[in-house]
């Protein structure tokens, strides 16, 4: 009996320590979201009467052009660019796992855009993509891949690919350092093994140490998509969603609607994006194994 | 295929500087034969089965399979150029892969069509009756169906020279008992160049056609299992080899009218016969079984008090000092108990003597 009563005590005891945390998560995670969710059934545009319309605001995004522009885009996006940030990141961790002299200093030179805030980045690629002094196009032009400079930013096609780059750059070391951390894991006797049963390098590579990095890989590319799809720093420097709205993400389009004072229908875009983030995120805790008790 | 090993050297480069792993091993091994390498943890067995399958290249010296040069001045032939097998410690079987998965690895890697890879990794499982587990994950299995599955992966492949590095020490004691003698008759049956590293005399003893002892990098004996036994070349052989362990007594070699002798602190133990002795301080070694105690003195008996009479079934394993050293003896008279006067006598023609 007497352990019983311990187990209660304990319980009681628990939550009281983790009430500044549940504090927190209400204040600042479930009551905005609560509080996003109940605009998006109001027409709530500043200086207008706030009315209650239910679901129109959901039915309109899905007939409104610039939403689905906007949506389209940023799945264009994420196939593209969490593809291109694994095969890279993947590569670099493959270097850094090889007997290389300088080994920590190469390690922490690749973590290095990872590491910058996204708005100094952004700022950076700002320059780089710059028309009259940029490092783009000095070198689009010196090494004759352009005949003149690139009007980056003014093109649809050209806002994509700086988009991609800047992005591929900050995030690729992310993957980099979790995959490097899963190569690490690699038992080297299973590399031995496999070199003795005559495998080349890159059949070792191919036959053991791919396969035991799925796990690793799927949680990386999970990662990359549930982040990309809230992308809005890096557009928002740099093409500021141009031009012509062909690089507006989600994120970037809900914005926009909450800056022009339109906090109804900004808010139902942002549950929209909230919806299809929580839905990834619950895939993610399923495969990774978190909700099972130990 | 025979094995030859020319003042084999390998030394590891760390923080703290260079050190020498092996040092200048010189080894013939011949085809077909069960050849164990033992000795304690740390002295360098592994790092020779590397060396042997191509996984690490030596610093000197030269590594021969059936008289083609693999490793020495200038040349170096990697796993892929080597038809070695290997057996690690960890068995190493592949976790994503099933049963039948693992051992077709190295047939797949080999390019072998697939019918045929299908017949061979039959056959192998069923020469260590391990079919009904080809459909299982490593993780499903236990240690030692593990072990079966790495043996199998190893012979699929019709290697020309196996390697095992310690495969049975993570067995326990019944199961390693059993699997050392289906290992031997494996090995008999398919007649391959085997080398077995492990740490465990017993072991070393009961598979080897002939035992090298190794120790801190260097070759110490090289012998059948029984000339180890009898004749072991140095202290430390002597005490690695047999159980309990040989006695070791530091004594005096003196001459008295042409006859050799052993002595502690004038204290005559022993006459020797060995020709060649010199006279002067020295080491002599016996085994427990080569000292005979009685409740009587006898020619050439010392009186010792017996401290300590461990009995281990047929035998008793009685422990006193004699001239000082303490020493342990065999005995099969179970009325030679604690405290008792007695008198041990060293069997002459079973003391070595090492300088
Ligand atoms: N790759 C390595 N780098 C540095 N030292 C090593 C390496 N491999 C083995 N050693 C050292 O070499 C010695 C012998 O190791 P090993 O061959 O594994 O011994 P054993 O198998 O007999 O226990 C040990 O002291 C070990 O620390
Ligand atoms: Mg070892």
């Amino acid at each position: 009996m007497a352990g019983r009563g311990e187990v209660v005590t304990g319980g009681r005891e628990a939550y009281f320590f983790i009430a500044p945390l549940l504090l927190f998560v209400f204040a600042f995670i479930v009551f905005p979201i609560a509080g996003t969710f109940f605009s998006s059934f109001f027409s709530d545009v500043t200086f207008m009467g706030k009315k209650f319309i239910f679901l129109s605001n959901y039915t309109h995004a899905f007939s409104d052009p610039g939403f689905r522009q906007a949506f389209g885009f940023t799945l264009t996006f994420i196939a593209v660019a969490v593809p291109l940030e694994l095969f890279i990141g993947t590569a670099f961790a493959v270097i850094l796992d090889q007997e290389l002299p300088l080994r920590g200093l190469w390690r922490a030179c690749v973590l290095i855009p990872w590491a910058i805030p996204s708005a100094v980045s952004a700022r950076i690629w700002q320059l780089i993509y710059n028309y009259g002094y940029g490092l783009a196009n000095f070198i689009a032009v010196h090494s004759g891949l352009a005949d003149g400079p690139v009007n980056w930013t003014g093109t649809a096609s050209g806002s994509f690919i700086a988009l991609l780059a800047a992005d591929v750059w900050k995030t690729a070391p992310f993957v980099a350092l979790i995959v490097l951390a899963g190569l690490q894991a690699v038992p080297s006797d299973l590399k031995a093994q496999a070199r003795v049963d005559r495998a080349t390098s890159f059949q070792v590579f191919r036959l053991v140490t791919l396969p035991l990095l799925k796990p690793v890989l799927t949680v990386a590319l999970l990662f990359r998509t549930i982040d990309t799809l809230r992308i809005f720093d890096v557009i928002y420097v740099l093409t500021g969603g141009g031009p012509g709205g062909s690089t507006t993400s989600v994120s970037l389009y809900a914005y926009n609607y909450f800056a022009g004072g339109d906090f109804g229908y900004g808010s139902a875009v942002s549950m929209l994006l909230f919806m299809v983030s929580f839905g990834l995120s619950w895939l993610y805790v399923r495969l990774a194994g978190f909700g099972e008790a130990a | 295929m025979n094995i030859s090993l020319k003042s084999l050297k390998k030394d590891f480069t760390s923080a703290r500087g260079k050190f020498t792993v092996l040092d200048s091993v010189d080894l013939e091994i011949k085809e077909g034969e069960f050849f164990v390498l033992l000795g304690p943890s740390g002295c360098g067995k592994s790092t020779l089965l590397n060396l042997l399958a191509g996984l690490e290249k030596p610093s000197s010296g030269e590594i021969s399979f059936g008289g083609t040069l693999m490793a020495g001045p200038g040349k170096f032939t990697g796993p892929r150029g080597r038809n070695v097998a290997m057996v690690f410690q960890s068995y190493a079987l592949y976790p994503h892969l099933t049963v039948f998965g693992n051992i077709a690895f190295p047939l797949n890697i080999a390019k072998v069509p697939k019918p045929e890879i299908k017949e061979r990794v039959e056959k192998a499982a069923a020469m260590l009756g391990i079919t009904a587990l080809l459909g299982s994950k490593p993780g499903e299995l236990s240690g030692g169906e593990r072990q079966r599955v790495a043996i199998a992966r190893a012979v699929v492949r019709r290697p020309d020279v196996l390697l095992f590095d310690e495969p049975l020490s993570n067995l326990d004691a019944q199961l390693r008992l059993a699997t050392r003698v289906e290992l031997k008759k494996l090995q008999r049956e398919l007649g391959i160049t085997s080398i077995y590293v492990t740490h465990d005399q017993v072991e070393a003893m009961t598979l080897g056609d002939r035992v090298a002892v190794l120790k801190d990098g260097k070759l110490q004996q090289l012998d059948t299992p029984m000339g180890l036994y009898e004749r072991p070349a140095n202290r430390f052989v002597a005490q690695f080899i047999g159980f309990p362990p040989m006695n070791l007594m530091d004594c005096t070699l003196t001459e008295e009218a042409g006859a050799m002798a052993a002595g502690i602190g004038g204290v005559r133990l022993v006459p020797l016969k060995k020709p060649g002795l010199k006279t002067g301080p020295a080491s002599i070694g016996i085994r427990p079984s080569d000292i005979e105690v009685s409740r009587e003195p006898v020619p050439g008996s010392v009186p010792v008090r017996i401290d300590l009479a461990e009995p281990l079934g047929r035998d008793i394993l009685l422990s006193f000092s004699l001239a000082g050293t303490e020493v342990s003896a065999l005995t099969g008279d179970a009325g030679l108990t604690e405290g008792r006067e007695a008198h041990a006598r060293l069997i002459p023609e079973k003391v070595h003597v090492f300088i």
